[in-house]
């Protein structure tokens, strides 16, 4: 199963350094060969991950396409990566959300090299997050996603940019440096129970699951769990750790909204499931009825500060909250059906999320404004546009037939069943109240079409506009595609 | 979802099964089956695939966790 040398993980991660290396020998004012050569290394690793996906076994549960090759043996750290059933759909999200966030980025007129450079690193540390199976060198790429997502917010973002950046990093860095703290911490337990220090995961693991790493260790299990949880939760973003989130998306280019919504958030979602639950199962547990809680504010919160936004952007950003909210519900469940819903979810709310932004997007490079007051009455201009855009409402609203609806309903399933088991000192009414999110959110997205689509046009720089060009609706038809096969066909998965 | 559900099942069963039912990942011969039971398997010959295997005894089922729960509630009812 295990791997001694370097394989095609290590082939996954190689390709966008070397593209971003590759792009740097390009002069800069050969515009359209950086782009081309960004867009091509792109659809190399999706064709890398697309290989990865076609030998991953979905009936084991362990890792596969394992690698470990020593890098500080003298403290237990080792390049190692290996994908399981969790990972894998992530793998191909990250490297099929960074094609699309290339193709995107065609308007990107300033600093074209220096843009695509910082993509292909970005690309690079997501997916290093995702294959990770040593505590050190997930931390190093979990910090290394910070700064190309903080550099695109801060030098190509709106025109609040510079705060959406610094908030954006100060949170996820500062937080992330405690869950260092809990690594060396869990590192320096190993090598008290098993006398070498190691970052080893799957060696972590074991001791977890024979029951010797906390024998009389519990405080320090639950210590050393938050630090990792808040990590996590920061990142998800979870409420009260949300604030970073409405500004960096609303801030950030509209690449650059697509992959923070479409992956960055995932990583606080996947956290959970790679370290939360199988490295801390009592901590977990007790922690269940406190994050249960935060996930149903999030969830109504995000939903009303949503129903009150005038900027499309905003809106989605809030809403955001609210989806991520059911994605952390289902996991905090601990039932199968919930955290299925919720890795299931994670996915949808990328693809819906991601397809809302990208067609925020190409209005606002139309439009110059993501007010509502100044788009009404837009189905007249673009009734394609219109009727894409309300195609992928309709999968972020969770409706029957798309993607959104059977991961909502899932965790939504699962929080119930735990519930009424009383499991972990639940009960339905948590459940029950999160359950208003999901009308919340028919209000505000279906406001939101009506006030952007419908009506007489107030602004007359909309007389001028045309419909959505053949790239773009290709572009979009890709999400809906995923949408309605996700929707009807979500076996494969 | 085939390929996530045992992946998940495992994840949950390292979070809520006591110990010595936990999966672990790095013990070959722990699989989940394809009812989401944990169960030892018999070691695979070279060159066979992870997701082929011989199931020689259940560690624990899916609901382990949820049926404990339950099962003080059904006694007390009959």
């Amino acid at each position: 199963m295990e791997n001694t040398g370097l394989g095609i993980l290590s082939l996954l991660l190689a390709v966008p350094v070397l593209g971003a290396i590759f792009l740097m020998f390009i002069p800069e004012t050969f515009e359209r060969a950086i782009k081309g050569a960004s867009m091509v290394f792109s659809l190399v690793a999706l064709g890398v991950a697309a290989t990865v996906l076609s030998q991953f076994d979905g009936r084991s549960f362990h890792f596969q396409m394992m690698e470990a090759v020593p890098f500080l043996p003298s403290i237990g750290v080792q390049w190692k990566v290996g994908v399981d059933g969790i990972s894998i759909w992530l793998v191909v999200l990250t490297t099929f959300l960074t094609v699309v966030a290339n193709w995107f980025s065609y308007y990107i007129k300033t600093r074209v090299k220096t843009y695509f450079v910082l993509l292909q690193f970005l690309q690079m540390a997501m997916l290093g997050v995702f294959v990770s199976l040593d505590l050190i060198l997930f931390y190093a790429f979990f910090e290394a996603s910070l700064v190309p997502m903080a550099l695109l917010v801060y030098i190509w973002g709106g025109s609040d940019r510079a705060y959406a950046a610094r908030k954006f990093f100060i949170y996820t860095f500062g937080a992330s440096i405690f869950m260092l703290i809990g690594m060396i911490a869990l590192a320096m337990q190993m090598q008290k129970v098993t006398g070498a220090m190691t970052f080893d995961l799957v060696a972590i693991q074991a001791q977890v699951a024979n029951g010797a790493l906390w024998a009389n260790a519990m405080q320090m299990q639950t210590v050393v769990f938050w630090t990792f949880a808040v990590a996590m939760m920061v990142k998800c973003p979870m409420f009260p750790f949300h604030t970073w989130l409405p500004d960096a998306h609303t801030e950030a280019p509209t690449a650059g909204s697509v992959i923070l919504a479409g992956v960055l958030l995932k990583m606080g979602t996947f956290g959970f499931l790679r370290f939360c639950l199988p490295l801390f199962p009592e901590a977990m547990q007790n922690a269940v009825p406190i994050l249960m809680t935060l996930c149903v504010i999030g969830i109504v919160y995000g939903a009303i500060v949503a129903t009150m936004q005038d900027d499309v952007k905003k809106l989605v950003a809030y809403s955001s909250v609210a989806h991520m909210g059911f994605v952390m519900l289902g996991i905090v469940s601990l039932s199968s059906n919930g955290l299925l819903g919720g890795a299931y979810q994670q996915l949808n709310h990328g693809i819906s999320t991601g397809a809302l932004f990208l067609l925020i997007g190409l209005l606002y490079e139309r439009i110059h404004t993501r007010k509502f007051a100044d788009m009404g009455g837009l189905k007249a201009q673009m009734p394609i546009f219109a009727a894409l855009f309300l195609i992928v409402m309709f999968s972020s609203v969770g409706l029957p037939g798309t993607n959104g609806f059977i991961g909502e309903f899932l965790a939504m399933m699962g929080a119930f069943q735990a519930g009424m088991a009383g499991a972990f000192g639940l009960n339905i009414w948590l459940p029950v109240i999160a359950g208003t999110g999901v009308v919340f959110a028919a209000v505000y997205l279906l406001k939101m079409f009506m006030q952007v689509f419908y009506g007489p046009i107030t602004n007359p720089d909309l007389l001028r506009l045309k419909d959505i060009k053949t790239h773009e609706i290709v572009l979009v038809g890709m999400f809906i595609v995923l949408i309605f096969w996700v929707g009807f066909i979500p076996t494969p998965l | 979802m085939k390929p996530m559900e045992s992946s998940l099942g495992a994840a949950r069963m390292m979070a809520v099964n006591p110990q010595g039912m936990r999966p672990s990942w790095s013990e070959p011969l722990h699989e989940i089956d394809q009812d989401g039971n944990l169960v030892q398997v018999l070691p695979r010959a070279e060159g066979v695939a992870l997701g082929e295997y011989t199931v020689q005894q259940q560690i624990a089922p899916a609901n382990h966790h949820f049926e404990n729960l339950r099962e003080p509630a059904e006694v007390a009812q009959r």
